[in-house]
């Protein structure tokens, strides 16, 4: 045991442990400066990569250092001058701390084995479940498949990458290093247009043009070797940054930055769908956010680049904010005001349960709660009209001129039922039957008709009969096939 | 449909073969397997198809010396029940990085995305 913990090898194992910190971190420090001093994020992408791959080799060299055999042939090395010892002298204080670091590496390197033991069964383990993931997937129909292959022959010529539909992800994915596939979450594909789906296999086939799949597993096993590396793990993650900056602007631009930056965004909402937890405190703004805004910033801003050039990483999405602010609308912090308030009948002072509020021409809206209260969190500028609907009751306008926070209670009167059989808030205007299916016969005195285009006041109308027994159909002589007969009978004047 | 047994993920690819192919045969299934899927031989499909029968995933008519198959659930049927029932989602924010995920490593949350979406709807639809 004393034999394999004082093998050679074990010391030259843990000295290289010992100077990659520094090392590893000043490589890393200068390939994020240098990446700054590009605009394009496919060049950034690769001078990160660039490093990062020299990182094992640094590492052997440094190994090769370590080793005592070696550093003894080397010519101008005074005997026993160990590598590690920078400054020390031949005295006996000097040696004896050399001599409790040479004792230490060894004890090092086993401790960085088992780490490295760990982190490569985690990653085993993920590459496992992601291989799982190739089972049990399906194809898209023939008509998406035959779109798929045009698409990938015109942006990644010569990948035999499949797309498929699985739902066991929740995301949208592209697995495999050699063999790489496109899953997509069979639910999200019927949920998003054609156009979308269009915009996401972009980004994905721009994954494979740039083989982005096998740097992946580079940049994986880079990051497996030296887990213990916070420098490494920083390289890594701007690396996930640029590559994915650098595949949405090659997919944005056929597909048009907005149906883009809309696909994203519904792939992002379906994918963190209720079930997982979210840790991440509602003001903080991950990447993603910088991503979507970015779409839309002016390309190669020079002032922008600068700014790469000497703002720490960590003020990055603050930096987007600002440079978006000068050019975009301002993003929204917040609602502009908060509109609260209540519901009730006018006559008895109930609440009204399920009223709906909405904001005239547009789609934000609200409905009451049990107490019949309602809160609208409302942003925009200048006049705006609430309209109140609830059913059976006169529907009620509030106009307001000013956006603040306001809280009111609405009385909704009942409507005053109209002759016989009335109630329907039309009053004269012309009864429309738009949604009529065409597979019901309208029939108003015995004479067929088209529901298009016929218009009939209420007043007019003496009995609508609705048949939808098919014997009965058949015994009044139409078509049995239809779904039933509406027969309306008017007033005889 | 609600008692549509969940199929395997081979049955998965034979019902894939009858949704294209409805009425196919066992041959039919075997070549249509073989262009979109993987080498399979006929008694592995004949097999898996006469269990399947049993599981009342498929229905079969004869014809002659041949047996004719129909998927009995749709597509959107047992899409439904998949994506129902198959809930341990790989979806987590692991460093592990050997995916290509189209987010990104990033897990926006809720609020941002809405936000988001807001100043989505407030750019100007230019280029398109």
């Amino acid at each position: 045991m004393s034999d394999l913990i004082g093998h050679p090898l074990l010391t030259a194992l843990g000295y290289a442990l010992l100077h990659s910190v520094w090392i590893f971190g000043l490589l890393a420090a200068i390939a994020q400066l240098t990446a700054r001093a590009f605009t394009d994020p496919a060049r950034r992408h690769t001078v990160l990569l660039v490093v990062l791959a020299a990182l094992p080799l640094v590492f052997l060299l440094l190994v090769w250092l370590g080793m005592p055999a070696a550093s003894a042939a080397l010519p101008d090395t005074s005997v026993g001058m160990e590598p590690f010892t920078l400054s020390a002298g031949p005295s006996a204080e000097g040696r004896s701390v050399r001599e409790g670091w040479t004792q230490g590496l060894p004890m090092l390197a086993v401790a960085y084995l088992c780490g490295l033991l760990l982190a490569g069964g985690r990653t085993g383990w993920a590459y496992h479940r992601m291989a799982a993931l190739r089972r049990g997937s399906l194809l898209p129909e023939p008509g998406r498949r035959t779109d798929y292959f045009s698409l990938r022959q015109t942006l990644a010529p010569g990948s035999w990458a499949e797309w498929r539909l699985s739902a066991r992800v929740g995301e949208v994915l592209t697995v495999g290093i050699w063999r790489p596939m496109i899953l997509f979450p069979l639910a999200l594909v019927n949920e998003l247009s054609p156009a979308e789906v269009d915009a996401i296999l972009r980004h994905e086939l721009a994954h494979l043009r740039r083989r982005d799949p096998l740097w992946q597993a580079l940049q994986q096993y880079v990051a497996t070797l030296f887990f213990y590396h916070p420098g490494v793990h920083w390289l890594c993650r701007s690396l996930d940054r640029e590559r994915e900056f650098a595949c949405d602007d090659l997919a944005a631009g056929p597909s048009g930055r907005k149906t883009y930056a809309r696909a994203l965004l519904r792939v992002a909402t379906y994918s963190l769908h209720p079930k997982i937890p979210f840790t991440v405190s509602a003001t903080e703004r991950s990447s993603f956010s910088h991503r979507v805004h970015r779409l839309f910033a002016p390309a190669a801003a020079t002032s922008r680049r600068d700014g790469y050039l000497f703002a720490p990483l960590l003020s990055l999405p603050l930096f987007a904010l600002l440079v978006f602010g000068t050019l975009a609308p301002p993003i929204d912090l917040g609602p502009d005001a908060i509109i609260t308030g209540k519901v009730v009948d006018a006559a008895t002072g109930e609440p009204l349960i399920g009223t709906a509020i909405m904001v005239k021409g547009t789609n934000t809206g609200t409905i009451t709660d049990i107490d019949g209260a309602f809160r609208l969190d409302w942003s925009g500028e200048g006049e705006m009209t609430l309209s109140v609907n609830y059913v059976g009751y006169v529907s009620k306008e509030i106009v307001f001129d000013n956006v603040k926070d306001r809280d009111f209670t609405v009385e909704l009167t009942k409507q005053q039922k109209e002759a016989r059989g009335g109630g329907s808030g039309a009053g004269s205007e012309d009864l429309l039957f738009p949604n009529l299916s065409g597979d019901v016969i309208l029939v108003v005195d015995g004479k067929v008709v088209d529901p298009e285009g016929l218009t009939l006041k209420p007043s007019q109308i003496e009995a609508v009969n609705v048949v939808k027994d098919k014997s009965k159909i058949a015994e009044l002589g139409y078509d049995t096939a239809k779904e039933g007969v509406i027969l309306i009978t008017t007033k005889q004047q | 449909m609600s008692t549509l047994p969940l199929p395997s993920d081979a049955e998965l690819r034979i019902l894939q073969a009858l949704w294209e192919e409805p009425g196919a045969s066992v041959h039919d299934v075997r070549q249509w397997m073989c262009t979109h899927e993987r080498e399979v031989s006929y008694t592995t499909v004949l097999t898996q198809l006469q269990r399947m029968h049993k599981k009342g995933l498929v229905k079969r008519q004869r014809e002659g010396l041949q047996h004719h198959y129909r998927a009995v659930g749709t597509r959107a049927e047992v899409e439904a029940e998949l994506i129902r029932r198959l809930s341990d989602k790989v979806s987590d924010g692991s460093a592990v990085r050997l995916a290509l995920k189209a987010l990104g490593t990033d897990r926006p949350s809720p609020d941002e995305l809405n936000e988001l979406q807001r100043w989505l709807d407030a750019q100007k639809e230019e280029d398109e």
